[in-house]
């Protein structure tokens, strides 16, 4: 199942050096060959998470400030979490891993290989857009809210949005003035100081930063999207995104995506008009859609909340699949790398023991860069390259569960 | 009724329109009231009975609100008068049973004004009644039953030892009165650590804290149910002199269950604590339905020697860190294989619903369990825990005609419900979720 070019029936994949070197009914591959039978089996690309917050521990929220963009994701980054095999066992070859949602302005995101088992800095995605979150709704107006501080609307969760962009700016503007001096040989200039808060939001208006928004009501989106226009920055996805259905027709044209839930709804006020036909409607009206998982439990099983969508809606098999591989791609934004099987693409390949959109499916084996990381065949964990404790995963469900308290 | 859903309609029954949904088009004072059952049959379709296996191409009538008729097409006759649904070329299987749910206790979560999940001042509150608290008009119920759920348990949430008393509901009816099948029909008990009154989020530590205090609570108070039980009935002697004890409601609802009377849905995490509260139930010779043993895996021989029914799961809990990763999808098989009855249940639902029960189901087959053997946990299974066999779990003469058809096999997650059938009734296709859906329906055709 190539994602792209259709289901090619008794088909073979070549890899070579971490790449797919070919993909058809037949390949090129050299005679000397390691061969891999698949015959009776299904062959995806790896599944990729758009919207999780594994392996983070307890730290997925910095919830002492609305506005934190210099928190590095990467700096709690646990790569010995239970969930990250759980997931692998899933087919999760990839994963964004994202701050919470207690803050209108999170911190940055860290984008994974999920090679299980090796260290940390080789489990990086290589060159992988940065990525910053941004909440809306319900949670940063709760978490401050309760405690007497702005915000507790959401008149004052944009509101502090928009005060962190005007100090950017003003910011920007200091560092303009000093390089200008700098330009015309003035002795005197004396440099602003650096500001690592501050240098993030820049790098957002500098367009440096891939904007991710966790956002559920439609009013909201059209709110978000004026806002990015007044200070000149693109939303790369709305995350959750539940109301999308409502004002799908409004949001493609400025191709934000979305990256949400098959069928959650009604756990909170704004997941109340939540419909499990949301990502088919959405995607009817041109907007690019992803399923994602925000959750230790539901990344273990993204296929089938992809298989719900030939349900809901009547997506055809390969849409559905598109919504966990190649868009979820997109919105990280390393869909020229992975995301689907086509030559010259990174060799992230899972093979199945039935379509992958059925109930019934499980995962067998699991490459990453062309080098196997899970075989259920295998006795214990069935992982290759594990070796030692696993540690027990930070969160069990969803962000909006907690809020960093 | 929007046009969408007569189109969707249409598409499925093009033969005759069924009274369900020809009275949901009316405008109503109350279109939720059930029109008395006609006579339907469900003609054509594969036949999922449970009880005596798959009817190819079969015959499903109803009347009266209940099944009257099931098998192969050929043998039997639709009685004349009778409105026909056309199920050819899909699948006819009674309506799920949800072994563990909420509904009813709780619309949005994250709202507590609309939370009755469960008291917390004390931890063995038997006295307390989830029928008291059932809101039978909930958004919920609508949205659940249109994936074929057409029966739950509801219970209070697991936050004390002895939270309250279980109620049997039917997922259609006009009122209150008319969806709930019994109040009381079983005892929800906890013996988890997470019971435990341990300093946290919520408030400070008070007894009990430990495990030993969790045993000792509920002994003390199943011992005082029985000397209550003795002072009362030495004071309904004529020889008794003076007053008779005041009535305990508390004491008195642990009666009928010491008596054996009705169950207990006994839910326990880990192995010790199975053996731990089994000892405990064995000791007040408590009819017991083990519930959860997610992380039991070391004692399930233990567990098939008790010879009781097993609520597993859910299937979705975690592994432990030193767990392989289908530990506990693969439980609902192990136990199974061992010749335990199962059930499996949405145990409140989560973020999806009990809407997702068949697909645990369904999972629990990809790791083991026979196909059978899943259709019968969430539906015969259940209904014979709870006592409720003779009227629901199969599609057998005389029961009530809770039915559902689907466009293909009812585990699979890519699988549409088509029409709902409970208690002989078409159920109106129609949930608060699906007219959201009819009124923002994409006025644009999709793109090549």
């Amino acid at each position: 199942m190539t994602v792209t070019h259709g289901t090619i029936e008794h088909g073979s994949i070549w890899i070579h050096n971490g790449k797919i070197a070919g993909v058809g009914a037949t390949v090129d591959a050299p005679a000397g060959a390691t061969s891999i039978g698949a015959a009776g089996k299904f062959v995806t690309p790896g599944i990729i998470d758009p919207h999780s917050h594994s392996a983070l521990g307890d730290d997925i929220n910095e919830a002492t400030s609305p506005v934190t963009p210099s928190m590095m994701m990467i700096d709690a980054f646990d790569n010995r979490d239970k969930a990250l095999y759980q997931a692998l066992a899933g087919g999760v070859t990839t994963e964004l891993l994202l701050h919470g949602s207690a803050n209108m302005i999170g911190g940055q995101a860290v984008v994974i290989k999920n090679k299980f088992g090796l260290s940390r800095d080789e489990m990086l995605f290589p060159n992988a857009p940065r990525s910053i979150k941004f909440a809306s709704g319900e949670n940063p107006k709760r978490v401050y809210g309760r405690r007497g501080e702005v915000p507790s609307t959401r008149m004052g969760n944009f509101e502090v949005m928009r005060q962190a962009f005007e100090d950017a700016k003003a910011y920007m503007a200091s560092w303009d003035a000093y390089n200008a001096k700098i330009a015309k040989n003035d002795k005197d200039a004396v440099p602003p100081k650096k500001d690592l808060k501050l240098e993030a939001l820049a790098d957002v208006l500098r367009g440096k930063l891939y904007v991710q928004i966790h956002c559920y009501r439609a009013d909201e989106f059209l709110t978000e999207e004026a806002i990015a226009k007044e200070y000149g920055y693109k939303i790369r996805a709305f995350h959750h995104a539940l109301e999308m259905y409502k004002v799908g027709d409004k949001i493609a044209p400025t191709g934000t995506g979305i990256a949400t839930f098959a069928d959650w709804w009604g756990f909170k006020d704004e997941a109340w008009d939540a419909i499990p036909w949301n990502a088919v409607m959405s995607m009817r009206e041109g907007v690019r859609v992803a399923l994602k998982s925000d959750s230790n439990d539901y990344v273990r099983r993204l296929n089938q909340e992809a298989g719900k969508m030939v349900n809901y809606g009547g997506a055809t098999e390969e849409e559905a699949l598109r919504m966990i591989t190649l868009n979820a791609a997109w919105i990280i934004g390393v869909d020229d790398r992975v995301g689907s099987l086509d030559e010259g693409k990174d060799a992230d390949v899972v093979i199945w023991n039935m379509d992958p959109l059925s109930t019934y499916a499980r995962v067998e084996k699991v490459f990453i860069d062309g080098d196997i990381f899970f075989d259920s065949s295998l006795p214990g964990f069935g992982t290759t390259h594990f070796n030692g404790a696993m540690h027990e995963a930070g969160f069990e469900t969803a962000e909006d569960e907690g809020d960093g308290q | 009724m929007k046009p969408g859903i007569f189109m969707a309609f249409l598409a499925c029954a093009s033969l005759t329109q069924v009274n369900g949904l020809a009275q949901a088009a009316k405008p109503g004072p109350n279109t939720t009231a059930p029109a008395p059952a006609k006579t339907i049959a469900i003609v054509g379709g594969k036949v999922l009975t449970i009880t005596h296996g798959t009817i190819d191409v079969g015959t499903v009538v109803m009347s009266g609100g209940k099944i009257v008729a099931v098998g192969a097409a050929k043998t039997i006759r639709v009685p004349a008068g009778a409105e026909i649904f056309d199920a050819k070329g899909m699948t006819v299987y009674p309506g799920l049973f949800d072994a563990e749910t909420n509904l009813g206790l709780t619309e949005v979560a994250a709202d507590q004004n609309s939370d009755d999940l469960v008291e917390t001042a004390d931890e063995v509150e038997p006295q307390m009644h989830a029928a008291d608290a059932f809101h039978a008009e909930t958004v919920r119920i609508p949205v659940e039953r249109l994936n074929g759920i057409t029966n739950a348990i509801v219970a209070p949430a697991s936050e004390d030892s002895i939270p309250g008393q279980d109620a049997a509901i039917q997922l259609y009816g006009r009122d209150r009165d008319a969806m709930l099948l019994q109040g009381d029909i079983a005892l929800a008990m906890n013996f988890e650590g997470s019971v435990r009154r341990k300093a946290n989020y919520n408030g400070p530590s008070k007894f009990p804290t430990t495990r030993m205090g969790l045993a000792t609570q509920i002994r003390q108070a199943f011992l005082d149910a029985q000397a209550y039980e003795v002072e009362r009935a030495a004071a309904a002697k004529p020889d008794h002199k003076g007053a008779p004890p005041k009535r305990d409601l508390k004491l008195e609802a642990l009666l009928p269950y010491l008596h054996g009377e009705k169950p207990v849905v006994l839910a326990a995490q880990e192995g010790y604590e199975v053996e731990v509260a089994m000892g405990l139930a064995k000791e007040f010779h408590l009819k017991v339905i083990l519930n959860h043993v997610t992380h039991a895996q070391d004692v399930l021989d233990e567990i098939a020697s008790y010879n009781v029914p097993v609520i597993v799961g859910p299937i979705y809990d975690s592994p432990r860190p030193d767990e392989r990763y289908d530990a506990v999808y693969s439980l609902p098989a192990e136990l199974q294989k061992r010749g335990v009855k199962i059930a499996l249940s949405s145990a409140g639902g989560g973020e999806g619903g009990s809407r997702n029960l068949p697909y645990a189901a369904g999972y629990a087959v990809a790791y083991g369990l026979p196909y059978d053997e899943a259709l019968k946990a969430i539906t015969l299974n259940p209904a014979e825990m709870f006592g409720l066999e003779d009227t629901l779990g199969s599609l057998d003469v005389g029961k009530t005609a809770n039915v559902v058809v689907a466009n293909g096999d009812p585990l699979d997650v890519r699988t549409s419900v088509k029409q709902v059938f409970i208690g002989g009734n078409a159920v109106p296709m129609v949930s608060r979720q699906t007219k959201l859906r009819d009124e923002y329906m994409p006025l644009t055709t999709p793109k090549p």
